[in-house]
């Protein structure tokens, strides 16, 4: 009896184990303003809520300047590789889930490389944005696969 | 009340205007407490010139009609900015400021001098800023000359500093004969055509010269230190870089002397890129020309990263710790380059190896895969496994017909003279000292 207690002890910690090892583990690393550089760009990334970062499944950090820059990304390196991709809330500048964030697109938006596509965790952030500015478009991440990205210098030229 | 006021100003001019022996059509301001610059900017009709007597003026202010304010003697007025706004707005073409100090120290974002206006003319000013120095916002035609800008504020980290001269929508700016230190990007060119920017000194900053959506840009004779980047071309075509002077890009992680990304059509010619982390780096970019470079004691001296189509010759390799990387950059045309590192074989006396020079992309691709591996640059071993590696060696980056011999022309640096003059008398006090302390402290015979 007490040797079928201690089995059933030993099976509950390994499950607790296994589970505690699968699941969500890509986490977003800081962003070093002296040393990170977009994997696109080559400019210095600055702490700001243009930063975006892509974690690979084999636990690669690429950091990139601008939304527009991890979409280069992902069109020159396909997206099977990639764990997580995380962009930041405009306003609290926290990392974000990119599948989950909400986009708003316009060519007057400055962005570091004039993509013009900034991101928030709250659709009501989104559009109090859009109101703001009078003009702008909505997006999803799905959306953004039908976006087409364009690196202008911020006005339409 | 107001009426009154402009009677006063009015009588304060017209008295300046009968003491000094200006001629007609100037104003000599009055460096009063009670007497606002603005005021004297307001009454001024346009092209009238303003000339300042020494003392310093309370800013902000907004110049709206197309005048011309020069300081009586340069270096002798300030104009301090005061809070949020900018010290001085320019709104009116044609607008001529001159020899004045500039002191706007608060750290904001509105920059210290905005201008708005075509063919404005900023010349031997002194600019301490907290901001960006100087901001040209969809205005063309204008140039900056001998001015100097400072960063004012301590303990501001680089990233959120202001740019020394920052260009947006503004074309045919020339910006020559500037020095400007420790700000964010010294000169930043933004969807600015058509800029001369030569014979500027930009240091300690982020990058020196930053263009971005920019074309036909040159850039001549600057000199470029201590910078994360000397020269960041990015997104231009048809642009020049020419006899430039780089040195000491090395302080940081990222540090090049010159970066090309997605540039096309870019002449990068006769220019000394010494003591850099990377001399040359290029990205992305094709059917540009690299000809009669030096590079000079960097630790990589040209790196190329997926560029195609390029001109590389006729440039000088010397004491780099490697001379080149490259990955994805097959397909360029590099021909006549001295490696000083590379041992060539010249059976038929042209001066030029028989054999080529192949840039292995091992070491590039491994670090590439995992960045942390840079810590074995030039490791023994790294070397030993880079000799092994050769698949793939016909689609290596290589310089067919690599030079024996330095070419004699070319710029010399002046340091190497001066250097070599040092070290010879060094060497020659050294000798006289040792010989007299020989002389005099041997042991005699008793």
């Amino acid at each position: 009896m007490k040797r079928q207690f201690q089995y059933l002890a030993m099976l509950i910690v390994i499950i607790a184990l296994l589970t505690a090892c699968g699941g969500e583990t890509y986490k977003p690393l800081p962003i070093n303003e002296d040393t990170d550089k977009c994997a696109i760009c080559n400019m210095a990334i600055k702490d700001d809520q243009y930063a975006t970062q892509i974690v690979t499944k084999d636990g690669q950090s690429f950091k990139f300047d601008d939304l527009g820059d991890m979409h280069v990304w992902m069109e020159r390196n396909g997206t099977d590789t990639i764990g997580a991709a995380f962009v930041r809330d405009y306003h609290s500048r926290e990392w974000i889930r990119y599948e989950k964030a909400y986009y708003v697109y316009d060519p007057s938006i400055t962005t570091p490389m004039a993509y013009g596509v900034v991101s928030f965790e709250k659709e009501e952030d989104a559009e109090a944005f859009i109101s703001q500015m009078g003009t702008g478009k909505l997006m999803t991440a799905d959306d953004l696969k039908n976006h087409t990205w364009q690196s202008t210098g911020g006005h339409g030229a | 009340m107001a009426a009154n006021n402009s009677k006063k100003v009015r009588l304060i001019l017209l008295l300046a205007l009968m003491l000094s022996c200006q001629p007609v059509g100037q104003v000599l301001a009055e460096p009063s407490s009670d007497l606002s610059l603005q005021a004297v900017i307001d009454e001024a009709m346009p092209g009238e010139t303003i000339i300042l007597p020494a003392g310093t003026y309370t800013g902000p202010i907004t110049i709206k009609r197309s005048i011309m304010i020069k300081a009586e003697q340069a270096g002798t007025v300030t104009l301090r900015g005061d809070g949020e706004q900018s010290a001085v707005t320019i709104q009116a073409a044609g607008t001529i400021l001159s020899g004045i100090s500039i002191e706007d120290e608060t750290f904001k974002e509105s920059p210290s001098v905005l201008v708005t206006a075509d063919g404005v003319r900023l010349e031997n000013l002194y600019i301490r800023t907290g901001t960006h120095g100087i901001a040209v916002r969809e205005a063309d035609d204008g140039t900056v000359t001998g001015t100097i800008i400072d960063w004012a504020p301590q303990g501001i980290r680089l990233a959120d500093k202001g740019n020394g001269i920052d260009l947006l929508d503004a074309h045919r700016w020339q910006i020559t004969g500037n020095t400007i230190r420790d700000v964010h990007d010294a000169i930043y060119l933004e969807n600015s055509d058509d800029a001369i920017v030569t014979d500027n000194v930009v240091e300690n900053s982020r990058y020196g010269i930053h263009t971005m959506f920019s074309k036909r840009t040159i850039i001549e004779d600057n000199i470029g230190r201590m910078n994360v980047t000397g020269a960041m071309v990015m997104t231009a075509e048809h642009s020049s870089v020419r006899a430039n002077t780089f040195v000491k890009q090395s302080e940081n992680v990222n540090s090049q002397g010159i970066l090309l990304y997605d540039a096309h059509e870019i002449v990068v010619q006769d220019n000394i890129v010494e003591g850099n982390r990377v001399g040359i780096y290029v990205e992305q970019s094709t059917g540009n020309r690299l000809e009669g470079n030096r590079l000079n004691r960097n630790f990589i001296g040209l790196q190329l990263v997926d560029a195609s189509d390029n001109e590389i010759n006729g440039n000088l390799f010397i004491g780099n710790v490697t001379d080149a990387q490259a990955r994805g950059s097959g397909q360029n045309l590099i021909t006549d380059n001295y490696w000083d590192s590379f041992e060539g074989i010249d059976a038929d006396g042209d001066g030029k190896s028989d054999i080529a020079y192949a840039i292995n992309p091992f070491f590039a691709s491994v670090a590439q895969k995992r960045p942390a591996f840079q810590l074995f640059f030039h490791s023994p071993g790294m070397v030993f496994l880079e000799g092994l590696f050769q698949a793939g060696r016909e689609s290596w980056s290589k310089d067919l017909l690599p030079l024996m011999a330095p070419p004699a022309s070319g710029r010399e640096t002046e340091q190497d003279d001066l250097s070599r003059h040092l070290v010879g008398w060094t060497g020659f006090v050294l000798l006289g000292c040792t010989s007299s302390l020989i002389y005099m402290m041997r042991r005699r015979k008793v």
